[in-house]
């Protein structure tokens, strides 16, 4: 029983190992999506998407991609750390970390933990501090949010910013092609004695 | 092992057949109906005023019935009565569940038999077989048939002697019900002490794997997205912070058991790049709305410590609405390309994913997402690492209150031994 339990977790680590976590996707990104994308690297065995049911809804999805091998999972996290990889859109990349244990959704238990619990009491000398600390933990989640909430801010302001350059550069294109399609351009070239073809 | 295997339910309410088996059927959960065992009676009992209130509640029994009940009340006083004895022994003696209202059945037995003979077009005898195992089952048949008899009630048949046996019957099972209700406080009164006598001292509780777990996989369960939307809905949702995140959801199971003494069921929420590395979050989906309350106020007002020193925070949360696409910043289109004459293939390529070339405008803006990446990662890192070491703060506070409290005991016990 024990010696079983061992060894599935140690079969769940290995998987763990063998896990890509892949983020800053985009809505559009499904499971085929990645696949054929991550296929590139590797044999791709399973993808899952990690549900978000509680945050703003504005944080791009993330996956777990399973590899067939450590090696290739490996390979996908440096070469996206160090090359953007664009995924159903550009050019915001998308971003690869090593799965995490509690990233998975179904693990089983850690072999051999025991977990206790008790209710403390009001005159539990430990009781103040326990308060305290669940003071703490609120503090944290908010500050997270507040982090999180800027993050997007910060991620918004990037992505107007580039979209105002690619229109800025759209427009020159579109202003030269205009030019020359019309004749502007030759018949300038011809008041100024300039050999358009040189220009 | 089963002796009988269902795949489908009957809705008699609704008049359809489906697939899924709920989790509970009319307040009472599924696995009370059907292959009862010895270890679950108990808790089946401890539920049962609960859902005796619920079902009296809302049995959607028809005005003209409420109007009888009043006529009859002295009949309800008799028919309790009459089956006093009976009662009294069903409750006293832990095993014979069963045996004691067996009596009762042969009598509602028919009744319902008749009604579905009459009411075939609704389709009463799907969901017969069930029900009549379920009979010699469970005890909490009684206020069950009323539910259903009325709800039969509803969808046609006002044939006049039917409606009246048909009252008859119910008052009959009324009595029953009331002599029940009185008679169950007592019982759960003692459970409920020796809970409290729990709670109270510092008693530290091993967790171990919940009694009866694996009844939870009788049946397939709900896909957990709808499980966790109808909780909200309900009001029986909680989310746990501050657990060990590397806590498994069976495990949390385990510890909201041996605290709340609620079987529930949980998940541990997926780490993502924004989750607190300190903070393990879980769902929690409690049966009733009354008990995630109770729980909630608990870990509020006491303190719920769980493994090395982490008190459990315990709040209400909204889910976000599923369904709304999020929106997703930072790709962009072009919607019209004109100025460059497309060639066929051009106009058929589809964006696949690649890594981006140096020499394009592309990766010149994915540069500029790469490094806001890295400052992102820069500041969760120092958010993490701030925050760790205001737990690690803490903590050390708590180990030291510890220590005290341990040597204010065994000063107390060396004043009592000198």
């Amino acid at each position: 029983m024990e010696s079983s339990a061992e060894a599935e977790y140690a079969a769940f680590e290995e998987k763990v190992r063998r896990t890509v976590y892949v983020d800053s996707l985009s809505p559009l990104v499904t499971e085929a999506v990645l696949k054929t994308a991550l296929n590139q690297f590797g044999n791709v065995c399973s993808v899952q998407f990690i549900p978000n049911y509680t945050d703003s809804k504005n944080i791009p999805r993330a996956a777990l991609v399973e590899m067939e091998n450590m090696k290739q999972a490996k390979q996908i996290v440096e070469e996206m750390a160090n090359f953007p990889f664009m995924m159903s859109g550009m050019p915001r990349p998308v971003r690869a970390r090593a799965a995490e244990v509690e990233m998975f959704d179904e693990r089983p238990r850690k072999p051999g933990r025991r977990i206790q619990c008790c209710w403390l009491d009001r005159t539990d000398p430990a009781f103040e501090v326990a308060k305290k600390i669940k003071h703490l933990v609120r503090k944290h989640a908010s500050e997270a949010s507040f982090l999180l909430k800027s993050q997007l801010a910060e991620e918004e302001k990037l992505a107007n910013q580039q979209s105002e350059t690619l229109k800025a550069n759209y427009k020159k294109h579109e202003l030269i092609e205009g030019v020359l399609t019309d004749g502007t351009a030759n018949r300038l070239a011809r008041r100024y004695n300039i050999n358009f073809m040189d220009a | 092992m089963a002796d009988y295997v269902f795949s489908r339910t009957f809705d008699v309410g609704n008049c359809k057949i489906y697939d899924m088996f709920e989790d509970t059927i009319a307040g009472h959960e599924v696995e009370h109906f059907f292959n009862c065992r010895e270890d679950q009676k108990f808790i089946g009992r401890l539920k049962f005023k609960m859902n005796l209130e619920d079902t009296t509640g809302k049995s959607g029994l028809s005005s003209k019935f409420e109007a009888g009940t009043a006529v009859t009340a002295v009949k309800n006083v008799q028919s309790g009565s009459s089956t006093n004895p009976e009662k009294r022994e069903n409750l006293t003696d832990e095993d014979g569940m069963g045996a004691a209202n067996i009596s009762h059945y042969p009598l509602e037995g028919r009744a319902k038999v008749k009604y579905s003979d009459a009411l075939t077009s609704t389709g009463v005898l799907n969901v017969c077989p069930p029900k009549k195992r379920k009979l010699q089952r469970t005890s909490e048949v009684p206020e069950m048939l009323p539910n259903l008899l009325s709800r039969l009630s509803h969808h046609k048949e006002k044939s006049l002697d039917a409606q009246i046996s048909f009252s008859e019957k119910s008052k009959l099972l009324k009595g029953v019900k009331f002599e029940k209700a009185s008679k169950i406080p007592h019982k759960e009164m003692d459970q409920f002490e020796q809970h409290e006598g729990l709670k109270a001292g510092i008693h530290i509780v091993e967790v171990t794997r919940r009694a009866n777990a694996d009844t939870s996989k009788w049946f397939k369960q709900q896909p957990w997205e709808e499980r966790l939307q109808r909780a909200q809905d309900k009001g029986s949702l909680v989310l746990l912070e501050n657990l060990d995140p590397s806590y498994t959801s069976s495990e949390v199971e385990g510890i909201v058991w041996h605290a709340f003494k609620e079987k529930v069921s949980a998940k541990m929420i997926q780490r993502s790049s924004f989750s607190s590395p300190h903070s393990g979050q879980a769902f929690i989906i409690f049966r009733t709305k009354d008990a995630a309350e109770v729980a909630i106020s608990d870990l509020t007002k006491k303190c719920l410590m769980v493994g090395n020193e982490r008190p459990v925070v315990g709040r209400k949360v909204t889910l976000r609405e599923p369904g709304n696409p999020c929106k997703f910043v930072g790709h962009m289109v072009i919607d019209k390309i004109k100025f460059q004459k497309q060639r066929e293939e051009q106009r058929n390529a589809v964006s696949t994913s690649h890594f981006s070339q140096p020499n394009t405008i592309e990766y010149g803006m994915a540069m500029e997402w790469l490094a806001l990446q890295e400052k992102s990662n820069q500041w969760w890192d120092a958010l993490n690492e701030q925050q760790a070491k205001e737990i690690g703060d803490c903590g050390r506070q708590i180990k030291n209150r510890h220590n005290q409290s341990k040597n204010f005991y065994l000063g107390n016990q060396c004043m009592l031994s000198s």
